[in-house]
C-alpha cells in the first residue's frame, strides 16, 4: 500500500468568482501505483483537468487549493515554486490537448526539447540537441536530425503530438499526464499516437495519468479508470471491470451512449438533461436529476465514495448491475 | 455517375473548388489547394448521406459550396432540377430558405449580443415569414420547444446555455425557414458523449416528423455509420467510396475506407483493435501526388497506383469505389 507514485488525498480545488465559489473540484481521491496507466474520464466541466493541473500546481492564484497531493511521499502542495519548477517537467511531465497551442511558435523543436534536458540534467547544448535528435526518432518522427531544427508550424499536427511526447518523456519522467493527447487529432492519427503510447511506457515504464472524455480510448490504453462527474469522482474501478459491470448509473449511461459500431438502433442511448451548474450545484448526489434511479434519499444526501468489490469503488446509494440487481449501501 | 435520377433532391457533378495559393512580388497564382477535387454524388429524398474525411479531405468545403457560401471552381449541382451556382437574388434567397446548415462550433456560430428571440426573429423578418412581434413571438416558442428547448429561454443569451442547447438553438435556426434539406457540418463533434447521443437523436426525431433531407459531414465514422442511410468517404478532395451504411461497414472496398475503420478505437476492453494503422500523414492538397491521392499511404499499393488516376467505378448498385483494384 506504501508504494503508490502518487496519492491524491480530499483533493478541493475551488475557484472564487464574482458570482461565488466553483468547487471544480471537490473531495477526490485517488491513487497512481508506478508503472500503471490510468483513465481519468469525463465530460467537460467535471474537473479533471483542473486536478490534473492541481497535481503540477500549474492553477492561477484564483484557485484555493486543499487537501494533500503525495508523490513519492512529499506532498505536492507544500512544494514551492522553485521545487516545483524541478519536479515538473522532469518527475512529472504533461502532454496537453492541442499541440498547436502548446508548443512555443518562435523557438524550434529542438532547442524546446533541449532547453529541458539542459535545465534537468545539466547536459552541453550540443549534447542535449543529440538527444532530443533521440528522442524524435524514439517517437517515430522521420529525419529527426532535419525536424529538430524545424519550427512547431513546419510540423502537421500528428508530428507536432509526437514531438510534445518527445519533450515529455525526454527527462524520464515517473509520472506522465496525457491531458486529451488525441481529441484534436484525426482517427489515422489518433490510433498512430495511441500505439506510439502504448509501446512507450511498455519501454519506458511510466506511469500515465490518460485524461479524457472517449470511453474507447480508454478501453484501448488502460488498465484503471477513474469516472468524474461534477467534481466528484463517481466509480473507480479496473477497466474491464468498469466495461463489464459498471456500478453507477451515470458509468452506465456514458458506456451505453457510445455509438457502437456493431449495431444498428433507431435511437442512440441519452442521458437525458445536462451536467449541473457549478454555481447552483445541487444538494444531495450531483448526478440525482439525470438518473433513472434516483429518489428523495439521493436528493437530500450525498453517497460516500464506498469500496463494493476489491479495486472497485463508487458513490452511489443504489450501485447497479445485472447480477445483483441493485445494493443499497448504509448511510453514515 | 449513372444513377437513376429518381428521388434524388440534390444531383451534385463534377464538383472541384480549388483555393489559389499568391505568391511572389506580384502575388500572382503559383499553385491550388485542390480543396474538392471532381466530386460527384446525388442527395436523395429524406434521406441522410453522410460524408466522413479527416480534417482537410474538403467536406466542410464541399458544404460550404453546395449553401453557395464559398463559390465552385468547376461542375454543377442541381437542386430540385435547378442549378445551385446560377442562381441569384430572390431565386438564391428561395434556395437559402430550402436548404439550411447547421454549423460545428455552437460557440462560434451564434451572436453572442442576440437573445434567442431576436436572433431567431431576425430570420422570420427578412424572409417575411412572420412580421408581427407576436406572430416572431409564437414562431419562436414553436421552434424552441420543437429542439427541446423551453418558451422562458428565448429572453436569454447564448453564453447562458450550455454547448447542447446551444447546439439546439444552432437546430432551431436551422428550422426556421422550414427547410427542405439541412447541411449538417460536424454539428456533434465540439459536444460531450451523452450529449452528442441527444443532438444525434433529435436530429433523427426531427427527420421523421418534418421528413426532412440531411447531409451530414462529419469525422467520426461510428456516429455517421449511426445516423446515416448511405456514406461517402472522402479524401484530399476525392471522394473514394460511396455506398449504402451497411454495405460501407460490412464490405469495404477501399482500402483508405478499411484503415480509417480500423483506426476506431473500440469501446471494449476485451478486444484488442487489429494492428493495422497506416503510416504517415495526408499529403499536401497544394501538392497532392500524381497518380491516385492515397498512394502515399496505401498498403496495398501498385506501381500503376503512381501514374493513373482510378476513376470512379461502380462495382454493385449503388457501391463506387475509387481505386484501380475494383474496375
Amino acid at each position: 500500500m506504501n508504494n503508490n507514485l502518487l496519492e491524491v488525498k480530499e483533493l478541493k480545488t475551488h475557484f472564487h468568482t464574482p458570482e461565488g465559489i466553483v468547487k471544480a473540484v471537490d473531495d477526490v481521491n485517488f491513487k497512481i501505483n508506478p508503472g500503471e496507466t490510468v483513465g481519468l474520464v469525463g465530460e467537460s466541466g467535471c474537473g479533471k483537468s483542473v486536478t490534473s493541473l492541481s497535481i503540477m500546481n500549474l492553477l492561477p492564484d484564483t484557485a484555493q487549493v486543499q487537501g494533500e497531493i503525495l508523490f513519492e511521499k512529499e506532498d505536492l502542495l507544500k512544494k514551492t515554486q522553485q521545487e516545483m519548477r524541478k519536479i515538473r517537467g522532469n518527475d512529472i511531465s504533461m502532454i496537453f490537448q492541442e499541440p498547436m497551442t502548446a508548443l512555443n511558435p518562435v523557438y524550434t523543436v529542438g532547442e524546446q526539447i533541449s532547453e529541458a534536458l539542459r535545465l534537468h540534467q545539466g547536459l552541453q547544448k550540443k549534447k542535449a540537441m543529440r538527444k532530443a535528435v533521440e528522442y524524435l526518432d524514439l517517437v517515430g518522427i522521420p529525419s529527426p536530425e532535419r525536424r529538430v531544427m524545424e519550427y512547431p508550424h513546419q510540423l502537421s499536427g500528428g508530428m507536432q503530438q509526437r514531438a510534445m511526447i518527445a519533450m515529455a518523456l525526454c527527462c524520464d519522467p515517473k509520472l506522465l499526464i496525457a491531458d486529451e493527447p488525441t481529441t484534436a487529432l484525426d482517427v489515422t492519427i489518433q490510433a498512430q499516437i495511441l500505439e506510439l503510447m502504448k509501446d512507450l511506457k511498455e519501454r519506458l515504464k511510466t506511469a500515465i495519468i490518460m485524461i479524457t472524455h472517449d470511453l474507447a480510448v480508454i478501453a484501448e490504453m488502460c488498465e484503471r479508470v477513474i469516472v468524474m462527474y461534477s467534481g466528484r469522482v463517481v466509480e473507480i474501478a479496473e477497466i474491464k471491470e468498469l466495461f463489464k459491470r459498471p456500478f453507477h448509473p451515470y458509468t452506465m449511461g456514458l458506456i451505453k451512449s457510445i455509438p457502437k459500431m456493431e449495431v444498428k438502433t433507431e435511437f442512440l442511448y441519452e442521458i437525458e438533461g445536462v451536467v449541473p451548474n457549478p454555481l447552483e450545484a445541487p444538494p444531495g448526489c450531483k448526478f440525482h436529476n439525470r438518473c433513472d434511479f434516483g429518489d428523495e434519499k439521493c436528493r437530500e444526501y450525498e453517497p460516500d465514495l464506498t469500496q463494493l468489490d476489491k479495486n472497485h469503488f463508487v458513490r452511489c446509494f443504489y450501485p447497479r448491475n445485472v447480477d445483483r440487481g441493485g445494493v443499497e449501501i448504509e448511510t453514515k | 455517375m449513372k444513377q437513376s435520377n429518381n428521388g434524388a433532391v440534390m444531383k451534385v457533378s463534377n464538383l472541384k473548388k480549388y483555393f489559389p495559393i499568391r505568391g511572389g512580388v506580384l502575388s500572382r497564382t503559383i499553385g491550388h489547394v485542390k480543396a474538392v477535387d471532381n466530386i460527384s454524388f446525388e442527395v436523395k429524398q429524406g434521406e441522410t448521406l453522410g460524408i466522413v474525411g479527416e480534417s482537410g479531405c474538403g467536406k466542410s468545403t464541399t458544404g460550404k459550396v453546395l449553401m453557395r457560401l464559398l463559390e465552385p471552381t468547376a461542375g454543377d449541382a442541381l437542386f430540385e432540377e435547378d442549378s445551385i451556382f446560377d442562381l441569384k437574388g430572390q431565386a438564391l434567397k428561395d434556395y437559402r430558405k430550402k436548404v439550411q446548415m447547421i454549423y460545428q462550433d455552437p460557440f462560434s456560430s451564434l451572436q453572442p449580443r442576440a437573445t434567442v428571440e431576436d436572433m431567431l426573429g431576425e430570420i422570420l423578418k427578412y424572409h417575411r415569414i412572420a412580421n408581427t412581434r407576436t406572430e416572431i413571438r409564437k414562431r419562436v416558442i414553436e421552434l424552441m420547444e420543437m429542439v427541446g428547448l423551453s418558451a422562458y429561454h428565448i429572453g436569454r443569451y447564448p453564453h447562458e446555455f450550455s454547448g447542447g442547447q446551444r447546439q439546439r438553438i444552432g437546430i432551431a435556426r436551422a428550422l426556421s425557414l422550414d427547410p427542405e434539406m439541412i447541411i449538417c457540418d460536424e454539428p456533434v463533434s465540439a459536444l460531450d458523449v451523452s450529449i452528442q447521443s441527444q443532438i444525434i437523436n433529435l436530429l433523427k426525431k426531427l427527420q421523421k416528423n418534418l421528413n426532412l433531407t440531411y447531409l451530414f459531414i462529419a469525422h467520426d465514422l461510428s456516429v455517421v455509420k449511426h445516423i446515416s442511410d448511405r456514406v461517402g468517404v472522402m479524401y484530399l478532395g476525392k471522394l473514394v467510396e460511396l455506398t449504402s451504411g451497411e454495405e460501407l461497414f460490412a464490405n469495404p472496398l477501399h482500402p483508405y475506407t478499411r484503415s480509417l475503420l480500423e483506426a476506431i478505437p473500440v469501446p471494449d476492453p476485451e478486444k484488442t483493435r487489429v494492428k493495422a494503422v497506416i503510416k504517415g500523414d495526408v499529403p499536401s492538397a497544394s501538392n497532392p501526388p500524381p497518380g491516385c491521392v492515397f498512394q502515399t499511404r496505401c498498403p496495398d499499393k501498385s506501381p500503376r497506383c503512381e501514374e493513373e488516376k482510378p476513376g470512379f467505378h461502380q462495382v454493385k448498385e449503388d457501391h463506387y469505389v475509387y481505386c484501380h483494384m475494383h474496375e
